[in-house]
């Protein structure tokens, strides 16, 4: 059992990581495609692609934290996992908005291109926000 | 100092994410490279440079940190053998970097097979990192 837990942690940690690599590529190419206007047609293309990728780690996050929470903790927690809970909430309703904007900027609506970038960083702020609760929580 | 220690712990776990993010990230933009077109390429590029230059700041954060939290935090007192695997990897990511540098820079000169051992050294690279997360992992637990 501990070789498994100590498995389900690595793939957490490693889902963790590449949610945020192709969520940050994703980003940048998808704000160089607002800033690049009508012929960021191939571009928006291109973003398009990470979006299987970044879900399938997403997917993975929340299954291998809840099978750790209910394996490994026995889903005994702490006031900084709670708070880590608040922020992934608060992250996942700045995806939704993100994944709006995205929509809208693709279809050529050049206010929410503008407001990608903003969203962009805050959704990242909020990523280290769980990183930090997730050592208070798990030290 | 404990704080100290908590806090150079956290510095290594967030540099530990950013570089992480970048040796995941690398060999997926490499493999878009082949066939994309001249514009994604050069926007793939351009991501690919941003996210270079974290990962070596990164990488530099994470060996500073981590002797400092082996010091302060751990009092240098090694867990077990499984930090030493750790150590292993960690000195083979630096090599296989080193390696993607070189062969990096060729390929900006237009050396195309220089390119392709870049993209795998880059893989490499990712490999090596998962291997370190296991073996934290394991060490820290």
């Amino acid at each position: 059992m501990d070789l498994f837990l100590n498995l389900l942690k690595w793939t957490h940690i490693g889902a963790l990581v590449f949610s945020l690599g192709t969520a940050t590529a994703a980003s940048m190419i998808g704000i160089n495609a607002v800033r690049a206007g009508p012929e960021g047609a191939r571009l928006w293309s291109l973003q398009e692609k990470f979006e299987p990728l970044i879900n399938g780690s997403v997917v993975v996050l929340l299954v291998s934290g809840i099978l750790m929470l209910w394996l490994k903790y026995n889903f005994g927690v702490s006031h900084w996992f709670w708070l880590k809970m608040v922020l992934l909430a608060g992250l996942i309703a700045t995806v939704i908005v993100e994944a709006r904007a995205t929509k809208r900027a693709r279809e050529g609506d050049a206010a929410a291109g503008q407001s990608l970038s903003r969203v962009t960083y805050l959704a990242v702020a909020i990523e280290l926000g769980i990183v930090l609760a997730a050592v208070f929580a798990f030290n | 100092m404990y704080v100290v220690g908590l806090i150079l712990f956290i510095v290594h776990i967030v540099a530990f994410v950013a570089g992480g993010t970048n040796s995941v990230l690398m060999p997926i933009l490499a493999g878009k490279l082949p066939t994309a077109t001249p514009e994604a390429r050069a926007n793939l590029m351009e991501v690919a440079e941003k996210v270079s230059k974290v990962g070596k700041w990164a990488l530099a954060t994470l060996l500073v940190t981590g002797v400092l939290v082996l010091w302060l935090k751990w009092n240098w007192v090694v867990p077990n053998a499984w930090f030493w695997v750790k150590m292993a990897l960690v000195a083979l990511m630096i090599v296989f970097i080193g390696f993607n540098e070189v062969n990096a820079r060729k390929a900006r000169a237009g050396d195309m097979e220089a390119g392709k051992r870049a993209g795998m050294f880059g893989q490499l690279t990712a490999l090596a990192f998962l291997g370190v997360i296991i073996s934290a992992v394991f060490a820290f637990n």
